[in-house]
């Protein structure tokens, strides 16, 4: 199936200069600590919590997000907490390239690998590790410090392997990924 | 609390050992006795321990034992040997088996058990007591710990996970790897990947209309053709699938042009491309040609159409296996030969789900 051609208000969404297209009704916490890759796009109600950030002075990086994402209507990107050692504090979450995160998802992993794919309301634990090529069904959970490896597919709560991935997916989903940016274009009025 | 859920990372105590600790639900391996003398080699300590429990030592004993017997005499079958030290019980059950031995054995020495497994009372009464299923462990949890199989949940232990392999593949009849991963663990890269998608034409539903019974419907089929030669493209309906949908094809044979890299960024259509102006096809990209097809859905329910896809694509003739590509600029352009190369695959393609008409 071709995607189709979404248009979007000229108003509703701020385009930056590397091509990041956010919406002026997603909310973005501690904007100074996240980094968005280029042409990433933040749909309506996605919620990014960048002050969520390790105590101490000093600036740091609290989420960062490589090109080509799309982060859905609804989804929060929330970096992992713990207590270690007496001390509660925030860790920094990494997200690589061609990630796109489904509508309603809670994330809350350690990091996300290129070329991952999470579909609608899924939760990702805290510190769950997941790797380059995956895909995460609708509706799982991942629990918590677990971790995903390439070319396989989650499903289910408690989310567990259900198949494999192909060993074109990293294309398929660059093409893909790159499409939708393409084809996500302001509306002429 | 399942043990294969989430991760254990090692713990140190005050004593200078190691245990298993779960971050979310706080289980702790010291609960079931399991401690290790060092953070690493996990699976050998635990390994270490599995080689002194009671009934892996006596089948070693027992082993010894029969070998021993085997060995000193010849006339017996080298398959039973070989059956005993593969761990087959069958064969164990009949050279233990007072009856069978007096019939077989005259001089075989009586073997004396060192452990001698008592009626599991313990266990019978604990199952005949529990009242819930909690009380006892699955199937599944004692298949996973195949060693021991203990029937209550607290003496279950943490399982490994299985690591996940990389495979490389062949194709099944010439034998040519077609994907060979690297060695590297956390690569995701391929040495060679010589995937179907790089090759055939990529068909997508570029328009769809939703699908009612006994209705017509058009849908726009858009074949994308990856490879750097124009491919001659005909499309053939599997016109004897259950259940018979209506189909007709506008446009059954049609050429797309060759994908070029810098098409990439041209968007719109391209005027007809040399010689083919004629051609009644629904629409031409730059590297993909979009064809109409009129589905009639017979029944509700899923519809989705068989279409086998014919491609011929020309390309240069090379004497031994070597890359195609690199050919095209030499000066030596007029002395290739050329062949005509056909490919032909059987593809389905679902539409979705048809609705009952309003009539019905």
């Amino acid at each position: 199936m071709d995607l189709p051609v979404v248009k979007y208000s000229k108003s509703e969404y701020i385009e930056t200069d590397t091509g990041n297209k956010v919406s002026r009704k997603s909310v973005i916490c501690g904007s100074q600590n996240i980094i968005l890759g280029g042409k990433t796009i933040l749909q309506t109600g996605s919620v990014i919590r960048g002050d969520l950030r390790r105590s101490g002075a000093g600036q740091v990086v609290v989420v960062s997000v490589g090109r080509y994402c799309f982060l859905s209507q609804g989804c929060v990107i929330r970096p992992p907490c713990k207590t270690f050692k007496g001390s509660f504090s925030y860790y920094p979450m990494k997200i690589g390239d061609h990630v796109t995160i489904g509508e309603g998802s809670i994330v809350q992993a350690a990091s996300i690998g290129s070329f991952v794919q999470i579909g609608k309301n899924c939760v990702i634990g805290k510190f769950a590790i997941i790797k380059e090529c995956t895909r995460i069904e609708d509706n799982t959970v991942i629990a918590p410090n677990s971790v995903v490896p390439s070319f396989s597919i989650y499903s289910g709560s408690p989310g567990r392997m259900v198949d494999e991935l192909p060993e074109s997916i990293q294309e398929i989903y660059e093409a893909r990924t790159k499409d939708r940016y393409a084809k996500f274009v302001p509306s002429m009025d | 609390m399942h043990p294969d859920a989430g991760q254990f990372p090692t713990g140190a105590t005050a004593h200078g050992q190691y245990h298993l600790v779960c971050n979310m639900c706080q289980w702790n391996s010291l609960s079931i006795h399991m401690a290790f003398a060092k953070p690493t080699g996990l699976t050998d300590q635990l390994k270490k321990q599995e080689e002194t429990s009671p009934d892996v030592m006596e089948f070693g004993r027992l082993k010894d034992h029969l070998e021993k017997y085997f060995r000193s005499k010849p006339g017996l079958t080298p398959s039973l040997l070989s059956s005993i030290q593969s761990g087959s019980i069958q064969s164990l059950r009949y050279a233990t088996s007072p009856s069978h031995r007096s019939r077989t054995s005259d001089d075989m020495a009586h073997y004396v058990p060192a452990v001698q497994v008592m009626e599991d009372t313990e266990n019978l009464e604990r199952l005949m007591t529990a009242v819930n299923l909690s009380q006892t462990t699955t199937m599944k949890q004692r298949l996973g710990l195949l060693q021991r199989q203990p029937y209550s949940p607290e003496r279950l232990q943490p399982k490994r996970i299985h690591l996940r392999i990389k495979k490389s593949r062949r194709c099944r009849t010439c034998r040519h790897i077609l994907v060979n991963p690297e060695q590297k663990a956390h690569s995701i890269r391929f040495k060679i990947n010589l995937v179907a998608l790089n090759q055939i034409p990529n068909i997508t539903i570029a328009s769809i209309q939703p699908m009612i019974v006994q209705t017509l419907s058009r849908v726009i089929l858009r074949f994308s053709n990856p490879r750097h030669e124009e491919v001659l493209v005909s499309v053939q309906h599997g016109d004897n699938a259950q259940p018979l949908h209506g189909v007709h094809i506008h446009s059954t044979t049609f050429t797309i042009s060759p994908f070029n890299e810098v098409w990439e960024y041209e968007v719109g259509t391209i005027g007809a491309a040399p010689g083919n102006a004629q051609e009644d096809v629904f629409e031409r990209t730059a590297n993909s040609t979009s064809i109409a097809v009129d589905i009639t859905p017979a029944v509700a329910g899923p519809v989705e159409i068989p279409l086998f896809v014919t491609f011929t694509f020309r390309t240069p003739k090379t004497p031994s296996e070597g890359s195609q590509l690199d050919v095209s600029g030499s000066t030596t352009t007029s002395e290739i030969e050329y062949i005509d190369k056909t490919v032909a695959f059987w593809t389905i393609i679902g539409f979705g789900e048809a609705v009952p008409t309003l009539a019905s």
